[in-house]
């Protein structure tokens, strides 16, 4: 399988700030991947660094192989949809698609039109005028009917409803396995997103925690619940990511994979182990309290 | 793929903006002109033409906010970008220049300024050249005032407000002490003689010197422009 997106020791600064720092991934093709993260992250700085509209710092960034500045082979195969995308004051819809079918080379007019009709976009409204869950559509639309090899969605869908959430997540995985291509999902919907993604990065204060993939990476935390005494025992020496305690009882969070003998165990001085979902586990490890040096190595 | 035929949509896409706008206020400002002449009997010299020479730097400077980022953002080369507007830029001066020499034409040869003596098109100067001299003179005046607004809006998109300032305030000193240099060494009358000798046609051909000055240097600014 080869290698899309290749980042190494990639840093931004502003001023004595590194809003991403020292950051290596690779992103392999057709994959989906969620690029999650809080508000501040580095998230949106990252996908700005891979489309050349963000210069870096220092590091190296290759994608599709080569360096992306001012490079037209590799910017003609990216599209990157993102939540403030800014058009024209005069555009209408019609003009946002009518472009974006001359700038994308894979565009699918067919498939536009019926997203077009699916979201209810009203084509010959001003950009301007359109609500926030339409715009938000507008860029969805593009971001699906461009077919780039390299799609990139930052927080696609600000304002839209459940069911147009729902639609987006349908329609994209339909296409996805119909035209296979490499599509990075930022955001923190992490539950409703969760089953698409193939593979997660975690980013945290500029720096990647978390560099997995999704399968390997659910079932990897698990809570603990039961008497706190009893509880802390079983825990002590593993790796706590949360700890909360109510009454007698508490409920800790552990991260690494807990063996065959350490369920018996648990099972036996009465501890109950529940699953914890990516996105309860991201939040536990971004939540300011963990603080950890290097990345973790799950 | 070539993607400057869809840089140039990007910016031709706005009908309103390039297309009915300049020469709906020009239109206004010919028809004023109208009404005066018919009205007082007068014959009149108009700069009304300007209107769309001024349509083209605030063109210009609002140009970058407006397709700029759009553009980069849907994967297009900075580059492109740049060689797209310019293409854009030429064909539209050279189209409004042909058309503002056929009613030029129609004012002075055919309609006697429109049967009331008006010179709105034809203007004295302009029209001491031949056809394509002033169809040469109008492009060179658009491309010239567009780029104008095209370089100082590329400052602040490369430096923000602060960089623009700066600009600004470098301007101003360099012009203060060069029109002190001139009022010191008695040289005015130099240029002044100079100035007097220029056809419309060289003066033209100065500007897209100027002209060129600023391609480069908005390109310039705009190569290491982020979003």
């Amino acid at each position: 399988m080869s290698t899309v997106v290749e980042l190494q020791g990639l840093t931004k600064a502003y001023g004595k700030v590194n809003a991403v720092d020292n950051v290596s991934f690779k992103l392999e093709e057709n994959k989906i991947y969620g690029l999650l993260g809080r508000n501040g992250a580095g998230k949106t700085t990252i996908m700005h660094m891979i489309t050349a509209q963000l210069f870096a710092t220092s590091g190296e960034l290759k994608v599709f192989g080569e360096a992306p500045y001012e490079n037209a082979r590799v910017l003609n195969r990216i599209c990157f949809v993102k939540e403030s995308q800014k058009y024209p004051d005069n555009y209408r819809v019609i003009d946002v698609m009518s472009i974006a079918s001359s700038l994308f080379p894979n565009w699918d007019q067919d498939f536009a039109d019926s997203l077009v009709l699916e979201f209810q976009l009203p084509l010959k409204r001003r950009v301007k005028k359109l609500s926030r869950g339409m715009l938000s559509a507008v860029g969805i639309i593009v971001g699906l009917a461009s077919r780039a090899p390299l799609t990139i969605f930052d927080e696609p869908y600000l304002g839209l409803d459940a069911v147009a959430r729902s639609l987006f997540y349908n329609r994209l995985l339909e296409d996805y396995a119909l035209h296979p291509r490499t599509i990075v999902l930022s955001t923190h919907l992490i539950d409703e997103v969760s089953q698409m993604l193939e593979h997660v990065l975690v980013i945290d204060k500029g720096k990647i925690i978390i560099d997995e993939e999704a399968d390997a990476l659910r079932g990897r935390a698990s809570t603990i619940i039961g008497t706190a005494s009893k509880v802390d025992t079983f825990t002590a020496g593993k790796d706590v990511i949360n700890r909360e305690p109510f009454g007698g009882l508490a409920s800790v969070t552990l991260l690494g994979e807990l063996s065959a003998q350490e369920h018996r165990q648990a099972a036996e001085i009465g501890l109950e182990i529940a699953p914890v979902s990516l996105q309860q586990m991201i939040v536990h490890l971004t939540n300011g309290k963990w603080d950890r040096k290097a990345e973790i190595s799950l | 793929m070539n993607r400057l035929p869809g840089i140039m949509k990007i910016h031709l896409q706005d009908k309103w903006g390039w297309i009915i706008l300049p020469w709906v206020i020009l239109m206004i400002s010919f028809s004023v002109n109208l009404i005066i002449g018919s009205t007082s009997g007068v014959e009149i010299y108009t700069g009304g033409l300007a209107s769309i020479h001024i349509y083209m730097l605030v063109a210009g400077i609002a140009s970058v906010a407006q397709t700029f980022p759009f553009a980069i953002s849907y994967s297009v080369r900075r580059k492109d970008y740049f060689l797209g507007t310019l293409a854009t830029i030429a064909i539209i001066s050279v189209g409004s220049a042909i058309i503002l020499w056929a009613l030029g034409y129609i004012e002075s040869e055919l309609t006697g300024g429109w049967g009331m003596k008006l010179h709105f098109f034809n203007l004295p100067y302009v029209s001491d050249s031949n056809g394509i001299g002033q169809i040469w003179i109008q492009a060179a005046t658009m491309l010239h005032l567009f780029f104008l607004g095209f370089a100082i809006s590329s400052i602040h998109r490369r430096f923000g407000k602060t960089g623009l300032y700066t600009f600004f305030l470098a301007i101003f000193i360099i012009m203060t002490v060069s029109l002190f240099l001139l009022s010191f060494y008695d040289r005015w009358t130099v240029i002044g003689d100079w100035l007097g000798d220029v056809t419309a046609i060289e003066a033209a051909s100065g500007l897209s010197l100027l002209t060129m000055i600023y391609l480069l240097f908005s390109y310039s600014m705009l190569r290491r422009s982020t979003l």
